[in-house]
């Protein structure tokens, strides 16, 4: 079906011409049908009247055949003909008109350029009779003056008015049958920037868009119901887990205390260690679940994110100092944003740490924002060793860790993707310079 | 110290273990398997603390906690919940509970809590603004410190370290407790962060005399006299 229009837009434009056309040609049709059906009447009564004054085949005489044509002249019914009798040098012997050119034999249209007066449109039948003589007769083919143009008129309005009702009454279906698609449209773009709890919304008119958006709906209703059945398994796997793990960490942070303990406390102090990154790597996932099931929404409030930045460096400055890092704060120019704050300092947090985890001693880390209409962009910038571009979308996946030494456990980056997705933002990473070093950019909407 | 405490945690298995490991740290602790349950005993006997399960049979850890509440009953309140969601987290303080812990429980950190409440409540009744603990002593309307009459030289974050372990006056503050109170998050960093800015603080206080801060490995730190 190549070439078939598909769209709202598409089908609006091929109705419409095909609409146009066939109008245009229909009223076209009818305006030369009737034309040409008024000439073909005319030519007969022509044609009769000529035949009834001299009838084919016969030698009336030349005076016989004058005093014919005054008479018809004066008749009622026949005053309306043009006649003209002349003889074989072309000079009148009788008639009521004259004309300015040859006339050919036969039947022939003449406009008001014949200059005849009172005509401006007519039919003409010339035929030779006996003796060299030509008689011409003819009659008009418009019943009023400017008879054409009217009727021309009259088609444009009548056609015209058919085209304008069928033309706004298309725009309206379009414009009804957009907004209805248009509804739905922003329904799914909230979901999937995570709002499952928007739904299409029904006018009450039990109409077919009100079947279809119910329908939807009802759909939606049970992705969600599923997705929470998959969420709550997956929290409950989590928290089945991590229960037993915290017990074990408890037993053997008590046992470390113990006094007994002195000659393993080493060891148990690794397992103890072992065990927090287990735990924290379980709770970093129960987090990213939560954040994804968009449920803090409800609490977003507006706040300041120049100042955010601002104590959230204050609280990663010291390790930095311990690293023999340089940490730059600035320019910060964002002003207020509306967003959940516990979890943008968690992402600001995550990328600080994340950069100033990665760089070797004595680089730097810089972190700006800036507003451009109605975004935020946070931009952290360090000089260490970067990220190749074919490894990017791993280290934004769940435990995709690049590299196995150094601490984290592949959860920092994905976590501060989902909390800019849950701000219907975006979280990318580039090259910092042509030196290397990563750049991460989060694109918020305020 | 010893506390006794009212145990309601319809999960048997946890409610054994936390049991133990209470009365481990030398507590005096009774159990109840339901809200209506806990309201008898609660009505029998006077206890320090009440450590409250959020869902619970018959009537829930919220509902429990208005209704005390709504009596009059004054008893310092700990709440177990399951996710630290904010909005349950602020229903369950307007319901008048005064702490969390997030399951799984960390008994250390479980500990250190039901100290840094009984600890709260017991300063709320001082009337005077300064909190003093061995030879320090804070002000924190006035955000200023002294260690024996001596003007520290301290940070805001410094100061704020400082302030949590002088109100704890010796016993354990956790790392969790001291994210949550110094900056308001509910999230623990990765790195060590926490042991940085003590780092700091230590380093400013030892030119004052001995090092006050005592680390209690995998769970926090302590002020020493």
């Amino acid at each position: 079906m190549k070439g078939t229009p598909r769209s709202l837009r598409g089908l609006t434009i091929a109705f419409l011409c095909l609409f146009l056309t066939v109008t245009t040609l229909a009223g076209l049709g009818t305006f030369f049908a009737t034309l040409s059906m008024i000439n073909v009447l005319v030519d007969k009564r022509i044609a009769f009247e000529s035949d009834e004054l001299a009838p084919a085949g016969t030698d009336i005489p030349r005076s016989e055949l004058a005093s014919r044509i005054l008479h018809l002249t004066g008749q009622r019914d026949t005053g309306d003909l043009g006649l003209l009798l002349t003889d074989a040098q072309g000079r009148t012997i009788a008639g009521n008109t004259r004309f300015s050119r040859e006339l050919p034999l036969g039947f022939s249209s003449l406009s008001w350029q014949d200059r005849i007066e009172g005509l401006s449109s007519g039919r003409v039948f010339v035929r030779d009779l006996h003796g060299g003589m030509r008689l011409a007769v003819f009659a008009e083919t418009e019943p009023i003056d400017n008879y054409f143009s009217i009727r021309k008129l009259i088609y444009i309005t009548g056609f015209g008015a058919i085209v304008l009702v069928v033309l706004v009454g298309l725009l309206m279906f379009r414009r009804l049958i957009g907004q209805r698609i248009e509804a739905m449209r922003t329904t799914v773009e909230s979901i999937i920037d995570g709002d499952l709890s928007q739904r299409v919304p029904i006018v009450g008119d039990s109409g077919e868009f009100d079947q279809q958006a119910a329908a939807f709906n009802r759909m939606l209703d049970r992705i969600g119901q599923l997705m929470s059945e998959i969420r709550n398994v997956s929290n409950n796997i989590s928290h089945e887990l991590r229960t037993p793990l915290a017990r074990l960490r408890n037993e053997l942070a008590l046992l470390e205390q113990r006094s007994d303990a002195e000659p393993v406390r080493v060891e148990l102090a690794l397992a103890t260690a072992q065990a927090d990154d287990l735990l924290g790597m379980f709770g970093a996932l129960l987090r990213i679940a939560e954040i994804e099931s968009g449920a803090r929404r409800a609490g977003f409030r507006p706040l300041d994110v120049d100042v955010l930045i601002a104590e959230i460096a204050d609280m990663v400055r010291p390790l930095a100092e311990d690293g023999n890092q340089h940490l730059i704060i600035g320019p910060c120019e964002a002003g207020t944003l509306v967003g959940d704050r516990q979890l943008l300092s968690q992402l600001v947090h995550n990328l600080l740490e994340n950069a100033l985890r990665h760089g070797q001693e004595g680089t730097t880390v810089q972190i700006c924002a800036m507003r451009r209409g109605d975004t935020i962009t946070l931009v952290v910038t360090d000089d260490g060793p970067g990220i190749p571009a074919e490894q990017r979308s791993l280290v934004l996946r769940r435990f995709g860790r690049i590299e196995r030494r150094g601490s984290g456990y592949g959860l920092g980056l994905p976590l501060a993707d989902a909390i800019a997705r849950l701000h219907r933002g975006t979280l990318t990473l580039g090259d910092a310079g042509p030196e290397g070093g990563l750049e991460v950019s989060v694109v918020l909407l305020i | 110290m010893s506390l006794h405490i009212l145990l309601v945690e319809d999960d048997r298995q946890l409610q054994r273990q936390l049991a133990a490991q209470l009365s481990q740290f030398g507590h005096e602790v009774q159990t109840a398997d339901d809200g209506r349950e806990a309201l008898v005993l609660l009505g029998q006997h006077a206890f320090d603390i009440l450590i409250l399960d959020w869902m619970l049979p018959h009537l829930d850890g919220i509902a429990l906690l208005r209704q005390l509440r709504d009596n009059g009953m004054n008893v310092p309140v700990l709440m177990l919940t399951a996710l630290g969601q904010i909005p349950d987290k602020l229903e369950g303080f307007e319901a008048g509970a005064d702490d969390y812990v997030v399951k799984p429980v960390d008994a250390l950190e479980l500990n250190a809590r039901l100290h840094a409440l009984l600890r709260a409540r017991r300063v709320t009744e001082q009337p005077t603004d300064t909190v003093s603990a061995g030879d320090f002593l804070v002000s924190p309307s006035r955000v200023l410190a002294w260690r024996g009459g001596q003007v520290l030289n301290l940070s805001r974050t410094e100061f704020n370290l400082l302030l949590e372990l002088v109100r704890a006056d010796g016993a354990v503050v956790t790392r969790a407790m001291l994210i949550e109170r110094i900056w308001g998050h509910d999230f623990v960093p990765t790195t060590n962060i926490i042991d940085s800015h003590v780092k700091h603080l230590r380093a400013k206080l030892i030119q004052h005399g001995h090092d006050p801060i005592g680390t209690v490995r995998g769970i926090g730190y302590q002020l020493r006299a």
